[in-house]
This record gives structure tokens, C-alpha cells and sequence, in this order.
């Protein structure tokens, strides 16, 4: 007989106001407490927009898009790839940056466009289908997590270019 | 948040000015609006309400005054200055004037702004550059 795994999160993790939408959710652990406890927030999967292969020494961008309404600010924008697994979400560190941004004062609500890059270190080795989502440090606004939108893949030998560039007599 | 309005009434037809110790203009500034700080003037002088004009001016950094709301309102009523590039922020001066009398105070209340928000947050696109 199969049964199915069941893992129970902490609703306390979730943030004031923020509400669990229907539909697949991922748990983004954020800090650990004194008494070991993991806090996070929930965030919803998505479909992401396109995928790529990449290799290691390439930079994978995100063109990122949001809403933007108050003063101007100074802020932390946080990319990272990784894995999610039963819900949860395993940031790679070496896949994860922040970056430090501003934003001018918006009277009223304006769409803001913006990219990140995040290179691939060249002697990165964990190939294979990695998780994407970003986020507004503080306040903390999150993406949905968008599954197996990057791949990493090996080069693979290559011989290109081949030719002889002299004959000689020995 | 509520501040009392220590004012003063001047009337200018005997040029003296008295310290309403007994009336009091508490101030509300709601947080809760994005763009503008609403201001709440409740005049308690007493008897029913009576029509009066009031006015709310910013003070700026280097102690002149800014824009200024003002209308015509009853007692009771509320203003609201609007700080729609969020740059206004700081002290503001409450003024209350009834015929030829008024009372003003400075530094009566201080609007600061509320945190942006950020929202709808997305990845439109990956790419290897």
C-alpha cells in the first residue's frame, strides 16, 4: 500500500495579512529562531515565462516586472535559483545574489521593469532543472517560484575548427 | 493620533490675544492614506456648529511656510492636505479663523510618509546573456 507523504506547515509562518490562495504552494524558509523553528512564507508556483540552457561561466538574467506605489526608496532586490522539494524551497547559494536598488517616489501606482543578473560560477557541477523566484527584501514581496525554468548542463566536448596549418619535413 | 490644538485667538479689533486654554482642535492625521494625510479639525467651542474657515500649511525646513490647504468648513469637519509627491512631509501649521478672529499654532501636527508598496511581482523572462 502508497501513502501519500503529508507535510503540515507551520501556518504561523505565514506573515500578517498574507493569505494561502488556492492552487500549489511553496514554503520559503526565511530565518530560524532560537529554537531551531524555520519561518517562511507560502508562495504560489507558476508556469514560468520561458525556459533556458545554460552552461557554467554563462549569466542568466531575469527580467524582472512589478508594482511600485510610495517614496522614494532604496531597496534590496534577491534573486536565487535552486530546488524546491515537498514544498519547500532550497536556495543555491551560488545561484542567489542581491542587488541593491532604488526607486523613485510614485504618486500613484507605476509598473516597473527591471533586470538581475546571476552568473554561473565556471566550475558550477550540479546540472540539471533548476527553480527560479525573486523578491523585495523589505517589504518582503515575493514572486511565485517558478519550477524548472533553468537548466544547467555541461559542455560537452567539443572539437570545432579543425585544419592543418602546415606540413613540414623531420 | 490625536493633538491638542493650543491655540490662539486673536481679535484684531482690540488687538489682544487670548490662549483658548478651553477650546481644544485635536488633529488627526490618518496614516492609512497612500497619497495624502487627511486631517481631521474638530472645533469644540462650544453651542452648535458654527461655520468657520480653516487652513493647514507646511512647514518647510527652513521655517517658511509651504502650500496650504484651506476651506471653508463646520465645526467638526475635517480637511484634507494633500501630499501627493510625498516631498511634504515634516511639520504642518493648523489655522482656524472665525470673522475677524483666528487662532493658528505651528508645529501642531507631523505627517511622514507611509512605506512604499511593492506588488505583483513577476519574472517576465530568462535569458542567458
Amino acid at each position: 500500500m502508497i501513502k501519500t507523504l503529508e507535510v503540515v506547515l507551520d501556518p504561523d509562518g505565514l506573515y500578517t495579512g498574507q493569505e494561502v490562495v488556492p492552487g500549489a504552494q511553496i514554503f520559503v524558509p526565511q530565518t530560524t529562531d532560537m529554537y531551531g523553528r524555520v519561518w517562511g512564507v507560502y508562495t504560489p508556483a507558476a508556469t514560468p515565462p520561458n525556459t533556458i540552457s545554460v552552461n557554467p561561466g554563462d549569466t542568466v538574467r531575469f527580467s524582472i516586472r512589478f508594482k511600485y506605489l510610495g517614496p522614494a526608496v532604496s531597496y534590496t532586490l534577491y534573486c536565487s535559483m535552486g530546488d524546491q522539494t515537498l514544498g519547500i524551497f532550497n536556495e543555491d547559494p551560488k545561484l542567489t545574489k542581491s542587488f541593491s536598488k532604488s526607486q523613485a517616489a510614485a504618486p500613484s501606482q507605476v509598473t516597473v521593469n527591471l533586470t538581475a543578473d546571476i552568473p554561473i560560477p565556471t566550475s558550477y557541477t550540479n546540472y540539471g532543472w533548476r527553480d527560479a523566484y525573486c523578491k523585495v527584501v523589505s517589504p518582503q514581496t515575493l514572486s511565485p517560484i517558478y519550477i524548472d525554468c533553468i537548466n544547467i548542463v555541461a559542455y560537452s566536448p567539443t572539437f570545432t575548427d579543425m585544419q592543418i596549418t602546415q606540413f613540414a619535413k623531420v | 493620533m490625536n493633538i491638542t490644538f493650543g491655540g490662539i485667538l486673536y481679535d484684531p479689533t482690540t488687538g489682544v490675544n487670548t490662549q483658548l486654554a478651553g477650546a481644544s482642535l485635536p488633529v488627526q492625521v490618518d496614516p492609512s492614506h497612500r497619497c495624502y494625510s487627511m486631517v481631521e479639525l474638530y472645533f469644540n467651542l462650544g453651542g452648535s456648529p458654527i461655520a468657520l474657515y480653516a487652513a493647514v500649511w507646511y512647514l518647510r525646513p527652513d521655517g517658511t511656510s509651504g502650500p496650504s490647504v484651506g476651506e471653508y468648513l463646520l465645526s467638526n469637519d475635517y480637511l484634507i492636505c494633500y501630499n501627493y509627491d510625498f516631498t511634504m512631509v515634516g511639520l504642518w501649521k493648523v489655522e482656524a479663523s472665525l470673522g475677524s478672529s483666528f487662532m493658528e499654532s505651528w508645529n501642531v501636527f507631523n505627517v511622514t510618509n507611509p512605506p512604499g508598496t511593492f506588488s505583483d511581482m513577476k519574472v517576465t523572462s530568462f535569458a542567458k546573456v
